[in-house]
């Protein structure tokens, strides 16, 4: 694609054209099959660009306000509460990652083996174990 | 100016409705009158501040501070320009400087102030990754400021070539010219990822 042309394509969207070069873009995109597919191209992320704006998180215009007013000692509005209910979820959620480290950090220093099992404290008797062997010698009496 | 809830303002059965009526409420202390002209601009500011910045923490900031220096500025608005071109000012030009902020801090680095955007995932075919959106904000904010700031301003904000001339206080022809730029630069960066070049889309 001439750089010439491909310049007029990318001016033409915002309408920054003489009669003239118009005249030579349309008879370039007429013949051009690639200059062509370029134009949709900037189409297409021109209009991928326009659509969709993001919007600021919620209670924005609380925000705005609270700043003006310097005020932080204001009856707790909705913002308050959504900070609040933040706050507490990432404390309980750090204090419950701290205890599961430690957690599994004591049953590693008290076990003998290095395992998943050991890791997360699960016992090594297993169901048929624990039942077999105190249970055994009594029910041999009564058969 | 002290900010404060006047009482028995014509704010009340949403009786005030321009612009200008909630500007001279707001000047004369009418807190739900400012309140209101916020939610009113919040969603122009936002889509300027967060095409700039992406949308990260330090854009909400911008975006209040948008409206503080507004709020302080009140008394000055004399409302030569519609106010929602006045706050697009106000906040591009904040974002501009939040921009070299980042490039000062990451130069202590000796990185790019946009090293720190998320990579776009890889591709398996070269075909688009994900929605085209997320890709065509992704390539905005590999942009050099001047050129991000005419395409936010034209295409996310909407406004005229003359208007984004008007809001970044240079000339006509250097808006034309950078928007023709603007958009090669970001043709090229996403070209990757816009599969096959010879094959024609209708």
């Amino acid at each position: 694609m001439r750089d010439d042309l491909r310049e007029l394509l990318y001016r033409s969207f915002d309408g920054d054209l003489t009669p003239d070069e118009r005249r030579q873009l349309d008879d370039a995109l007429a013949r051009d099959g690639e200059l062509r597919s370029e134009r949709d191209r900037v189409a297409r992320m021109r209009k991928s660009l326009a659509d969709g704006a993001e919007g600021f998180r919620p209670f924005f215009a609380e925000r705005v306000m609270h700043r003006l007013k310097g005020d932080t000692e204001t009856n707790p509005g909705l913002e308050q509460i959504f900070e609040w209910l933040q706050l507490v979820v990432r404390r309980v959620a750090i204090t419950g990652a701290v205890a599961l480290v430690a957690l599994v950090a004591y049953n590693l220093s008290t076990s003998d083996e290095l395992s998943l099992a050991a890791a997360i404290g699960a016992p090594t008797e297993t169901i048929e174990s624990v039942l077999e062997s105190p249970f055994e010698p009594v029910l041999e009496q009564f058969s | 100016m002290d900010l404060r809830v006047v009482k028995n303002t014509k704010t009340k059965g949403n009786a005030i409705s321009t612009d200008e009526q909630l500007v001279d409420a707001a000047r004369s202390g009418d807190q739900k009158a400012f309140a209101e002209l916020v939610r009113k601009y919040e969603a122009r500011v936002a889509a300027t501040v967060i095409g700039m910045l992406g949308n990260c923490s330090e854009a909400d900031d911008v975006g209040q501070e948008t409206f503080i220096r507004f709020y302080k500025a009140l008394d000055s608005y004399r409302g030569d320009s519609s106010l929602a071109t006045y706050l697009t000012r106000i906040a591009i030009n904040l974002s501009l400087n939040e921009l070299k902020r980042r490039k000062r801090r990451f130069s202590l680095f000796s990185r790019s102030a946009t090293d720190d955007l998320p990579d776009v995932p890889d591709t398996k075919n070269g075909a688009l990754p994900y929605e085209d959106r997320e890709l065509v904000r992704w390539g905005l904010r590999k942009l050099q400021p001047e050129f991000r700031a005419v395409l936010v301003l034209r295409l996310l904000d909407g406004y005229s070539t003359e208007e984004t001339a008007q809001i970044l206080r240079v000339p006509l022809g250097t808006v034309l010219s950078r928007l023709a730029r603007a958009q090669m630069k970001l043709r090229d960066i996403l070209k990757p990822f816009y599969g096959d070049e010879s094959c024609e889309t209708t």
